[in-house]
C-alpha cells in the first residue's frame, strides 16, 4: 500500500532519483563470488532504476505487471504464436491434436476478451488514483502524479501486445513519436 | 473518444500532469504573493514593498526605502516560487525524455507567469524596485526558453510598474526635501516666545 508521507520517494520522487545508490559493500563482497555478483548487480539495478526515473514501488508494479503477462503470454503463445516465438515441436503438435481450428479459434477469442477486459481494469484502478481527490491538497495531487506516472510506464509497456490484444486495442500506429508531436503542437 | 490502452494510458497521465502543474503554479504564486497557508490574506513578513501612495497606513521611510532602493539580485520570494517550480517539474517524473521534459518546463514555466500577472494585477502588487527586477529576471528566463510572448506581456507590466514608481520615487524626493527643510528651520528664541505670550 503506498503510503502518503510528504517526502515518500514515489510521492516526490525527484530526491530518490537524483541520489546515488548504496555501493556495493567491501566487507560482504570479499566473501565470495557470488555474494560479489549479487552485491553489484544491487547495484547495477539502483542505477537502472534511476535512469529510467524507477521509484521503488513503481518499479514493483511494474516488474510484477511483467512477470504476471510474460506468464500468461507464454501460455497462449502456445495456442496463438506469435511471430518470432518459436515453440517446442512436440508441444505444439500435443496442442494442435487436442484442439481443431475452432475451438483454438474460439479460445483465442475468449482469451483477448478477457485480456483487453483486464487491462480495462487496470486502467479503471489507475483513473480511481488519478482522479482522487481525498486528502489535503498537495498529498492528493502529488498522489494523483504517481497514478499518472504509472499510466506512462504503462503507455509505453508493451503488457497489451503480450496478452495478445487486438491492434486496433493496442494503439499498435500511435507510437511514442506521435505523443510527442501531439504534445509540442 | 479515447479506445486504445496506449491513447488512455497516455491521457491519465496527461490528466494527471494538468492536474499537478495547476497545483504547482497556483502554490508558487501564493509564495510570491506572500500568501501563506497559515494567513491566507497577509503577506509574509520578508515582503518589505509598498503597493500604492494611497495606502497612508505606510510609513514614509517604507515609501522611501522600497521606491529608491536598488536591488542587485532575484528577491528570496521570486527564488523560493522559481525553486518550487523547478523541483515539483522534477517530481513530474520525466527523466528520460529531454524533448518532453522541455515541453512540460515550458508550458509549467508559461502558466505559472501568466497566474503570476493576474494576481499583481488584480492585487495591486508593489511598485518598487525590487519587483521590477524579479519582473526583468523572469523575463530573462522567457527570452532563454523563446518564450516571446510572454516575454512581451512581462514587458506590459513592467511598464505599468514603472509608471507608478516614478510617481512614488517623486513623492519620496519630495518627502525627504521637505523633511530636510523642516529642519533647517530655525528653532523660535525665547524673546519671539515670551512675545507670543505676551499677545495672549
Amino acid at each position: 500500500m503506498l503510503t502518503t508521507e510528504r517526502f515518500h520517494p514515489d510521492i516526490q520522487p525527484s530526491e530518490f532519483l537524483l541520489s546515488a545508490p548504496p555501493a556495493p559493500s567491501v566487507m560482504s563482497s570479499s566473501l565470495n563470488l557470488s555474494m560479489m555478483q549479487s552485491a553489484f548487480q544491487r547495484f547495477k539495478h539502483g542505477i537502472e532504476q534511476r535512469i529510467e526515473g524507477m521509484t521503488p514501488y513503481l518499479d514493483k508494479i511494474m516488474t510484477e505487471l511483467d512477470t504476471l503477462s510474460s506468464a500468461l503470454s507464454d501460455d497462449i503463445d502456445v495456442i496463438i504464436p506469435n511471430d518470432g516465438k518459436r515453440q517446442s515441436v512436440s508441444f505444439t503438435f500435443a496442442i494442435f491434436l487436442i484442439l481443431n481450428t475452432s475451438s483454438r479459434q474460439t479460445l483465442e477469442k475468449e482469451f483477448i476478451e478477457h485480456a483487453e477486459q483486464a487491462c480495462d481494469r487496470i486502467l479503471s484502478l489507475i483513473q480511481g488514483v488519478v482522479e482522487d481527490v481525498s486528502g489535503r491538497g498537495d498529498v492528493s495531487v502529488r498522489r494523483s502524479m504517481f497514478g499518472g506516472r504509472i499510466a506512462h510506464e504503462l503507455a509505453l509497456n508493451p503488457l497489451p501486445g503480450h496478452l495478445h490484444c487486438s491492434n486496433a486495442y493496442c494503439d499498435s500506429k500511435s507510437s511514442y513519436a506521435i505523443w510527442l508531436s501531439d504534445v509540442a503542437h | 473518444m479515447l479506445s486504445g490502452f496506449r491513447k488512455r494510458s497516455r491521457n491519465l497521465y496527461d490528466i494527471s500532469l494538468r492536474k499537478c502543474m495547476q497545483f504547482v503554479v497556483l502554490t508558487a504564486r501564493d509564495q510570491f504573493m506572500g500568501v501563506t497557508e497559515e494567513n491566507p490574506k497577509t503577506r509574509s513578513q520578508d515582503c518589505k514593498s509598498t503597493t500604492a501612495i494611497s495606502q497612508h497606513s505606510l510609513s514614509t521611510h517604507t515609501i522611501c526605502s522600497a521606491s529608491l532602493f536598488t536591488p542587485s539580485h532575484p528577491s528570496s520570494r521570486l527564488t523560493k516560487s522559481l525553486l518550487f517550480v523547478a523541483e515539483s517539474v522534477q517530481d513530474f517524473g520525466i527523466f528520460d525524455d529531454p524533448s518532453r521534459r522541455s515541453t512540460i518546463v515550458d508550458e509549467t514555466l508559461t502558466e505559472f507567469i501568466h497566474v503570476l500577472i493576474v494576481a499583481m494585477r488584480e492585487k495591486g502588487e508593489n511598485a518598487d524596485r525590487q519587483t521590477l527586477w524579479d519582473l526583468r529576471f523572469l523575463r530573462a528566463i522567457c527570452e532563454d526558453r523563446e518564450l516571446s510572448e510572454l516575454a512581451l506581456v512581462l514587458d506590459e507590466l513592467s511598464t505599468d510598474l514603472q509608471k507608478v514608481l516614478s510617481v512614488l520615487v517623486s513623492y519620496s524626493l519630495t518627502l525627504i526635501i521637505s523633511y530636510r527643510t523642516m529642519r533647517t528651520i530655525p528653532k523660535p528664541t525665547s524673546k519671539a516666545v515670551s512675545s507670543a505670550l505676551s499677545l495672549k
